[in-house]
């Protein structure tokens, strides 16, 4: 069983093998002669998942995002990541971001020696505000060798952007535009909605709203993604690549995945210690609709829908073209279910108890 | 006279948070003043961004009273301005892709005083920014103005994201937003009239569920932010950095 740990809890081995599995992984071809790596090929998933195209839907479908299924296709998202990591180094697992322990946290997380400096937006010409390149640790462009550490990876070069995973350009007429639109971006950016304090994720976690004629899930799906100090902000607190649909391009993206999967999970097991049932019965089932619209949730949402792209051999769908020369190819695989993905620990994994 | 080394003003710093809620609002102002100084005349970016950090946490301790406003899927669409506080935060998920922009809507009529003057003193009567991790903080410009069913103020969302951004309106007087009203909206009317809200608008006429490769920003010191809603396959035909206009 692989056991996530919060990032405050890492021994120097546990956040230097991490470290060493996200460069192997980011530096590692997706196939032989390929410009693009296996981490690319995650990110190309989680921008190719907003618009799915199925024959039988008019409109393009976001099957990770903007309702329920947000957080099963993140579980299997991130447990697939996970595994990846793994095959670079083994036992490696992701850790988390707590966000109530926010003083800790930032300072623990985000510095040279981990997972980089929050840089701030820059100015241009005094009055726009541009997210700016990470010029150093180890998700900048170039690692200069008398800088690595011991374990870095030989061969490894840098954290590069292939071009169809970028969201942020600098003019040609910028100094240094070619590594700018090849490099990480953040734009740290103060004065938010930010964080939830320790009270915010217990309310969270413990959440049940019932007799409103509608599935109490979709309310904690709501809160947890769209709240005012949730998943969504966050994203727009880091800035950058991670305020974009490009948003793995930073590897922060996993630890604060990794996050929202385990309030999740704890509310799962709340929910079946307070109010008894299943992990099944506490999600929507076919035909339960949103409560804003009375509407269904989009196909891939559901229990029993499969999750794209693991739809094995049998079902059709279409997503960006030029992402999907990037994707690697799941159509051998068994296809997977939303309720594949209910119960963490036959996923293999738990999250450590503080 | 010199100014303090940040060693110094670190040390400086730690011991005044140490008894920040007996400071005066002066006093934590002047400290606000001396960093805001010293972050002026450094150079080096290390050093700005220490102090930057310095002043982003002294802010905290000056922020006005405020109401927060959740705007989401599912959330509601409609902002009572009829608060006591003198700052509404609104969180918008989805600026530009779920919501496309705000209005201010009354039950008032022209007769009562809802007339573009009004609206106008209004408007000019508090700030709007959005924080966005795209642009920053950006000031956002209340437009009054009018169309056949008559006068209205509108706020654009600020640049488009798949996230979230927050939208500011802070009164310029330290007023609430109910006093604002009072003055320029209610001053002769009955209570049960005095109804203004913002109310948001989404978008429509086209998918919402996209997130991805449809904004792509330029930085460049001669365009303003645009917001591009390119398909993968147009932004790959753009060479890097040329200008943009509006696709």
């Amino acid at each position: 069983m692989d056991i996530r740990k919060s990032a405050l809890e890492l021994s120097n081995q546990e956040r230097h093998d991490f470290l060493k599995a996200l460069i192997m992984l980011k530096n590692t071809e997706a196939f032989v002669g390929a410009d693009y790596s296996l981490y690319d090929q995650f990110v190309a998933l989680h921008l190719a998942v907003m618009e799915v195209s199925y024959p039988e839907n008019q409109e393009s479908i976001n099957g990770g995002h903007w309702n329920i299924g947000f957080c099963p296709w993140h579980r299997e998202y991130l447990r697939r990541f996970e595994l990846a990591l793994q095959q670079m180094v083994p036992g490696v697992t992701l850790p988390y971001w707590d966000w109530a322990k926010n003083r800790a946290i930032m300072k623990e997380l985000f510095h040279d020696d981990f997972m980089g400096k929050l840089t701030h937006a820059q100015q241009l010409s005094g009055r726009r505000w541009w997210p700016k390149d990470l010029d150093s640790g180890f998700f900048r462009h170039s690692m200069p060798l008398s800088e690595a550490p011991d374990w870095w990876p030989e061969q490894a070069l840098g954290w590069r952007i292939p071009r169809p995973l970028q969201s942020v350009r600098y003019p040609s007429s910028y100094p240094n535009a070619g590594r700018l639109n090849a490099t990480l971006h953040r734009g740290f950016l103060e004065g938010l909605s930010w964080p939830p304090d320790e009270a915010d994720l217990d309310e969270l976690v413990h959440l049940h709203v019932s007799g409103t004629g509608y599935h109490h899930f979709w309310y904690f799906w709501y809160r947890l993604e769209q709240g005012s100090n949730m998943h969504n902000t966050a994203h727009n607190l880091i800035g950058g690549h991670m305020s974009t649909g490009a948003s793995p391009n930073d590897p922060i993206f996993w630890l604060h995945h990794a996050n929202v999967d385990r309030l999740w999970a704890l509310w799962q097991s709340h929910q079946i210690k307070d109010h008894g049932g299943n992990l099944i019965n506490h999600y929507p089932q076919q035909g339960d609709l949103a409560p804003w619209s009375d509407k269904p949730a989009p196909r891939g949402h559901y229990l029993d829908d499969l999750m794209w792209p693991w739809l094995g051999q049998a079902t059709s769908s279409a997503v960006n073209e030029d992402i999907k020369t990037m994707l690697p190819d799941y159509s051998q695989e068994a296809p997977r279910r939303v309720r594949d993905v209910l119960d963490i620990e036959a996923l293999g994994y738990r999250y450590q108890l503080n | 006279m010199a100014l303090p080394s940040i060693a110094n003003l670190e040390a400086c710093n730690d011991e005044l948070l140490a008894t920040c809620d007996e400071l005066t609002r002066a006093e934590i102002e002047a400290h606000l003043k001396l960093l805001e100084e010293k972050y002026q005349s450094l150079k080096l970016a290390e050093g700005k961004e220490k102090i930057a950090a310095l002043i982003a946490s002294w802010q905290d301790h000056l922020k006005q009273p405020e109401k927060l406003i959740l705007l989401a899927k599912g959330g509601p669409s409609f902002v009572n301005l009829r608060v006591k506080v003198p700052q509404l935060r609104l969180v918008i998920n989805g600026p530009g892709m779920l919501f496309e922009s705000f209005k201010l809507i009354s039950s008032l009529s022209s007769e009562m005083g809802f007339n573009l003057k009004n609206l106008a003193a209004l408007a000019d009567s508090f700030r709007v920014s959005v924080l966005c991790a795209h642009g920053g903080r950006q000031n956002i410009e209340a437009k009054v103005e009018s169309d056949r069913t008559g006068g209205y103020l509108s706020l654009s969302c600020g640049p488009m994201s798949m996230y979230q951004s927050e939208m500011l309106l802070s009164s310029k007087s330290g007023e609430s937003f109910e006093e604002l009203l009072e003055r320029h909206l209610f001053a002769r009317l009955d209570e049960a009239d005095k109804q203004v809200a913002v109310v948001g608008f989404s978008l429509v006429g086209e998918s919402h569920h996209h997130g991805g490769m449809e904004m792509v920003w330029i930085a460049s010191e001669e365009l303003q932010p645009e917001r591009h809603h390119l398909s993968h396959h147009e932004s790959q035909q753009e060479a890097v950095g040329e200008p943009h206009g509006h696709s």
